[in-house]
């Protein structure tokens, strides 16, 4: 080939590249790894807590895995970033609440707990060992179990002793007082004889 | 190797069941203060312009290889409230030589009494209004024979100058002796675990930086009523010949500050413990912080002691003074 043939040939193909379009292919490719490595990102975040929700994201993940398109995958990546995160945070909550009614419920129970035992030594001259319930405990379904298998035992140990005034010794012990009415003013009376012949000062209020 | 992982892994959960159990009887005595003759509260009196000193001692015990010299001395710092002030210390001090045929034991017990001796001296030429003492008041909290010219002299010291005692490590049940005779179940329970898991129950509706009291225990009633704890035998042994009256309270500056035990023979003065109380320190007021450094004996001061006694033993002076 000629040299000129050769300056005419490199002319003729300088004419046919559109420099526009190749800009703009290269800003796509740009574009379409900058998403990827969000995307990297953002699966790195939600690692673990896919874990947490994997039953809610098996969708989703199913289409990652069978996607190659960079720009269709990282649209998905942001659905299952996004639905991961409501999942977690709703199943964090759920969490969060459960255990705040199981710390709730370990506080009744010790309370109750304090009151049986205050019962044994302030009504019955009675030293008992109680075991008080842990919240920070790593199974609180078990210990809440435990505290209420101790509170039945208790109660029924209480309830030979006192008999059948026991509920309303109970709610006189937890509030301090009692209201007395035409329907338990036989039991009251009965309450009172129990708690005076037991050396304890009762103390009447009229409340009108 | 793996039994004795199952033997102490055995013994915790069984301190931790102890412990779980305790928790329990203390929220109990807790829940029941206002029921009880002693009460729990804030302090919150103020006091008028005022002088007050602390008197501490300290002794050193330095073995000679055929006898011992022991060395004491008692100091006094004495501050004017409101004011700052600086008055210098008194300090006294004295050396006696023990044969160490007697033992370890007697040696150390002989310079507890001669330490004890001096700060009694201090106290007794001691003016001002208020005056702590470290340790308590019936101190050593132990009687025996030789004991007995000792205790008669202190017992009238301490009834005349009225000081209050403010006692950093306390052991004897007191308080455990006051609720197991109200029917609490407290046995295998250490005084100061007792009290102060007790004030920490107590303080939960207490502002942190309150100051609170949990008292008073009437000696007389502790050792006039019901069984005896064994640790308590030798203390009443001690009480009764010091034949004076004795009230204990436990205080706490505020919630980061140890509890100590303040005995007194009249039921007065915790308000000014509170105003002379810096936080945090176990010796409780900056007076007594201040002559408890001054009465420690460092290992120089004690070894020059010992230099110029066997110096002036062997007769030569002059090669002691040479050493200036």
């Amino acid at each position: 080939m000629m040299l000129n043939e050769l300056v005419n040939l490199v002319a003729e193909k300088r004419k046919e590249i559109n420099k526009e379009k190749i800009e703009k292919d290269l800003r796509d490719i740009l574009n379409q790894l900058s998403a990827m490595r969000e995307s990297i990102e953002k699966l790195k975040e939600i690692k673990l807590k896919m874990i947490l929700c994997d039953e809610e994201i098996k969708e989703i993940r199913d289409d990652i895995l069978s996607t190659s398109d960079p720009t269709t995958l990282s649209k998905l990546v942001s659905v299952l970033y996004t639905k991961t995160l409501d999942c977690y945070n709703r199943k964090e909550e759920e969490r969060r609440k459960k255990l705040e009614e199981e710390r709730k419920k370990i506080e009744e129970l010790n309370k109750r707990l304090m009151l049986y035992k205050k019962i044994f030594k302030n009504v019955l001259g009675e030293n008992i060992d109680i075991y008080l319930l842990n919240d920070q405990a790593e199974d609180l379904e078990r210990e809440i179990q435990k505290g209420e298998e101790q509170l039945k035992g208790l109660y029924e140990k209480l309830k030979v002793k006192v008999g059948d005034k026991l509920d309303l010794l109970i709610q006189l012990i937890y509030s301090n007082e009692i209201e007395v009415n035409k329907e338990n003013y036989s039991e009251v009376i009965e309450l009172v004889k129990f708690l005076i012949d037991k050396g304890i000062t009762i103390s009447i209020r009229l409340s009108k | 190797m793996s039994d004795v992982i199952e033997k102490i892994k055995e013994i915790a959960l069984e301190e931790k069941e102890k412990a779980n159990k305790l928790r329990a009887d203390i929220m109990l005595i807790a829940d029941d203060i206002k029921k009880l003759d002693i009460s729990f509260e804030t302090v919150n009196g103020s006091v008028v312009e005022h002088t007050a000193c602390a008197i501490d001692g300290g002794k050193y015990e330095f073995d000679l290889g055929d006898s011992y010299l022991i060395m004491a001395k008692a100091v006094s710092v004495t501050g004017k409230y409101g004011e700052v002030k600086t008055i210098p210390p008194t300090v006294i001090r004295d050396f006696k030589i023990i044969n160490d045929y007697y033992g370890e034991d007697e040696v150390k017990k002989n310079s507890i009494s001669l330490m004890l001796s001096l700060e009694t001296s201090l106290l007794n030429n001691a003016n001002s209004d208020i005056i702590f003492i470290d340790g308590p008041l019936i101190d050593p909290p132990v009687y025996d024979e030789s004991l007995d010219e000792y205790f008669l002299i202190r017992s009238s010291i301490v009834k005349r100058k009225k000081p209050i005692g403010i006692v950093k490590r306390f052991s004897h049940r007191l308080l455990i002796k006051y609720l197991i005779g109200q029917g609490y179940e407290l046995t295998n329970v250490r005084e100061s675990y007792l009290v102060t898991m007790l004030i920490t129950e107590l303080r939960k509706n207490v502002k942190n930086k309150e100051s609170v009291f949990l008292g008073w225990i009437d000696w007389n009633k502790i050792f006039k009523e019901g069984e005896l704890l064994s640790d308590l035998n030798s203390l009443e042994k001690a009480y009764r010949k010091f034949n004076s009256p004795m009230y204990s309270a436990y205080f706490q500056l505020s919630a980061i500050s140890p509890v100590v035990r303040i005995d007194v023979i009249t039921q007065e003065g915790i308000e000014y413990v509170k105003s002379w109380g810096i936080e945090g320190e176990k010796e409780v007021t900056i007076l007594n912080k201040i002559a408890d450094s001054l009465a420690k004996f460092k290992e120089e001061e004690a070894k020059s002691y010992v230099a110029l006694f066997q110096t002036l033993r062997g007769t030569d002076l002059q090669s002691y003074l040479s050493k200036f």
